[in-house]
């Protein structure tokens, strides 16, 4: 795949405040990819950084192969779409998305056709005359992300596009820009603190944590095979036993998970380490009460603390016999329709061997 | 429900009230005297006449109406030109030190006006501070003549009134979006396009503001043409002036002021004309 923007060993600190350290990563031609990670850790900064709006302190960032040290925002190939749109309210939306035309010295007349193309390929043709704020903020929207495209650029950036809407309107939403970017085979870097937002819309998903890349890979990779405790928990809810290695198998290891001693894989890159991190999803667990039981399978005996009903869904937090408290959740489907928990009931824990993640604890 | 309909009327007739008290009354009184012929002496007119109101069509106040116009108009050029760059640097000074140049622009207002003319005398004049500043660097030879002259009334209206024109305009370009410089620039602008795309459209509403506020006062301001100005700086405020106050002829003076505040009326209609628009944008 070819690189479409590379950034290396980027480091930046404003005023000794916050610093983005050694950031090394490449960003595909074609690709949706995210920048998640909790507020402060430095997503947005890099945006700004890819974006030309600061400056690195150190390393390099190519687009298209080309450095663009000392570059400025108004001279790179890329264009953002910020995060509350920064439309003007004192020009009409052609006006708007015929902005940098209009910089480039092209008449509003010659503009207007090249406005009214890009306006109805975001499905806003006929819109031309209103003004931003007639608008709603999914129209306003599309007209941000017109305004950033008008200039061909090689990549757009969009700084938590849908922060500004509510709920209903950003599942519509995701999907549309979804479509808009395979539809346009352009490059799209967007930032978001919306773990969700990040699994259902990217290609690739660049997780940070103060500063520093966590991890970088598919919302599936990210999900299914986090490197780290804080991905797993970031990305999903996450089961986490911390615990100490009983006995070292030639393929598993044996630890103690919530009092009872059972057998996990080993994690791939370690040895045989002393400690590790056992992750279970919530959705992994199965819970059974005391007459379902086989003889073949390995269970982790709990109390039902909780139940609660969420539609296609039942949820249970469960004590386990040392005190730890999990979370399970478990669906309606055929073999299970019933699905019924009550407080305080005595339950069994099983999930799908070899679906748990280990990770060796440093 | 029904109190605050209450206090609304309340309110409404209030303000209604205090119109008309202060400014319908007081227009009608004047346009009174101005018909009268004895001297304005009587609140309603013994003998009447249309003597005072033929006398301002003499071509001698048109160029007097003229005088006071440039003046005004070269006080709200100068405003708008030396007003805008020092809002929109407030606007990027460290918000600790905004109060402290904010008091330094208001804190001149706390003395009388004129007390701070006759400074501006002290500072002009031939034995002046600035004169003798120049003439002992060896700048100049001979004193310059800052005083009593079109350009120190110029000066002395910019220096009153500058104010007026920088504070709704900072008030307006505090609240423009930083994003909106980010996105200009991300879509190619440059600095000056961003400044004439991007800040000037958006503070028109406020320069309009400022362009109000610094030319009507400046249009009836009659103690710094007087006192700056020379033998052919003859405005009307200062023609109203020396009507009442030293020819003792009030109806004149009423005539006049009646053209003063029926040009100043059609200058604020031609302002609210030209925003009408915006207006209803803003809401």
């Amino acid at each position: 795949m070819k690189s479409m923007i590379q950034c290396r060993d980027l480091a930046w600190s404003p005023k000794g405040l916050f610093s983005l350290q050694a950031t090394d990563f490449d960003i595909y031609s074609g690709e949706f990819l995210t920048l998640l990670g909790p507020s402060g850790c430095g997503k947005t900064s890099l945006l700004r950084l890819i974006g030309g709006f600061v400056q690195p302190d150190q390393g390099d960032i190519l687009i298209n192969g080309r450095c663009m040290n000392g570059v400025d925002a108004s001279d790179r190939p890329v264009n953002m779409v910020f995060q509350n749109y920064a439309l003007f309210p004192f020009m009409t939306v052609a006006e708007n998305v015929g902005f940098a035309l209009r910089c480039q010295g092209i008449s509003s007349k010659e503009a207007r056709p090249r406005v009214s193309a890009l306006l109805a390929k975001v499905g806003l043709a006929g819109y031309e005359d209103c003004s931003p704020n007639e608008l709603s903020g999914g129209q306003q929207q599309r007209v941000a992300i017109a305004r950033a495209l008008i200039n061909e650029p090689s990549v757009l950036l969009l700084d938590e596009p849908m922060s500004a809407l509510d709920y209903q309107l950003r599942q519509t939403l995701r999907r549309e820009l979804k479509a808009l970017q395979k539809t346009l085979g352009l490059t799209f870097v967007m930032v978001t603190h919306d773990q969700e937002e990040a699994l259902s819309m990217s290609d690739r998903i660049v997780l940070m944590r103060e500063g520093k890349i966590v991890q970088i890979d598919t919302p599936r990779g990210l999900y299914e095979s986090p490197k780290s405790v804080y991905a797993a928990q970031f990305i999903g809810e996450a089961n986490v036993f911390s615990t100490i290695v009983e006995e070292v198998h030639e393929d598993a290891l044996s630890v103690k998970l919530g009092g009872t001693l059972s057998r996990v894989r080993k994690p791939a890159n370690s040895d045989t380490p002393s400690c590790v991190h056992v992750i279970i999803r919530p959705e992994d667990f199965q819970a059974w009460s005391d007459d379902e039981l086989d003889e073949s399978t390995h269970y982790l005996p709990g109390c039902v603390e909780s139940v609660t009903y969420k539609g296609s869904t039942v949820e249970l937090q469960v004590r386990l016999d040392n005190g730890h408290l999990v979370r399970v959740m478990e669906f309606f489907d055929e073999t299970d329709d019933t699905l019924e928990y009550k407080q305080g009931e005595k339950t069994y824990l099983s999930w799908h061997a070899g679906w748990e993640v280990v990770l060796a604890d440093d | 429900m029904t109190n605050r309909c209450l206090f609304k009327r309340l309110m409404i007739l209030s303000t209604s009230t205090w119109f008309l008290i202060m400014v319908v009354l007081p227009f009608v009184f004047m346009f009174l005297m101005s018909l009268s012929l004895d001297g304005g002496n009587t609140l309603w007119p013994k003998e009447w006449t249309l003597v005072h109101l033929t006398e301002l069509f003499d071509p001698l106040y048109a160029r007097i109406a003229w005088q006071s116009l440039f003046f005004s108009m070269m006080t709200t050029g100068v405003c708008l030109l030396i007003g805008y760059p020092a809002a929109l640097a407030l606007t990027q000074i460290p918000s600790r030190w905004k109060p402290l140049c904010l008091s330094l622009l208001m804190i001149p207002f706390w003395s009388s006006s004129l007390v701070r003319i006759y400074a501006l005398m002290t500072l002009l004049k031939a034995k002046g501070i600035i004169n003798s500043l120049l003439m002992h660097v060896g700048v100049v030879h001979l004193p310059l003549p800052l005083l009593y002259n079109n350009a120190a009334v110029i000066i002395g209206q910019v220096y009153t009134l500058i104010p007026f024109m920088i504070l709704p305009l900072y008030a307006l370009l505090e609240k423009h979006d930083r994003c909106w410089v980010e996105a200009a620039r991300d879509l190619g602008a440059s600095e000056w396009q961003i400044f004439w795309r991007v800040f000037w459209p958006y503070s028109l509403p406020a320069v309009g503001n400022g362009i109000l506020c610094v030319f009507l006062p400046a249009m009836t301001l009659f103690y710094i043409p007087t006192l700056l100005g020379g033998r052919g700086s003859l405005v009307l405020g200062s023609v109203i002036s020396e009507q009442i106050l030293t020819q003792d002829d009030w109806s004149g003076g009423a005539a006049t002021s009646v053209l003063l505040t029926l040009f100043l009326l059609v200058l604020i209609g031609l302002y609210q004309w030209c925003f009408r628009d915006r207006e209803g944008e803003n809401v």
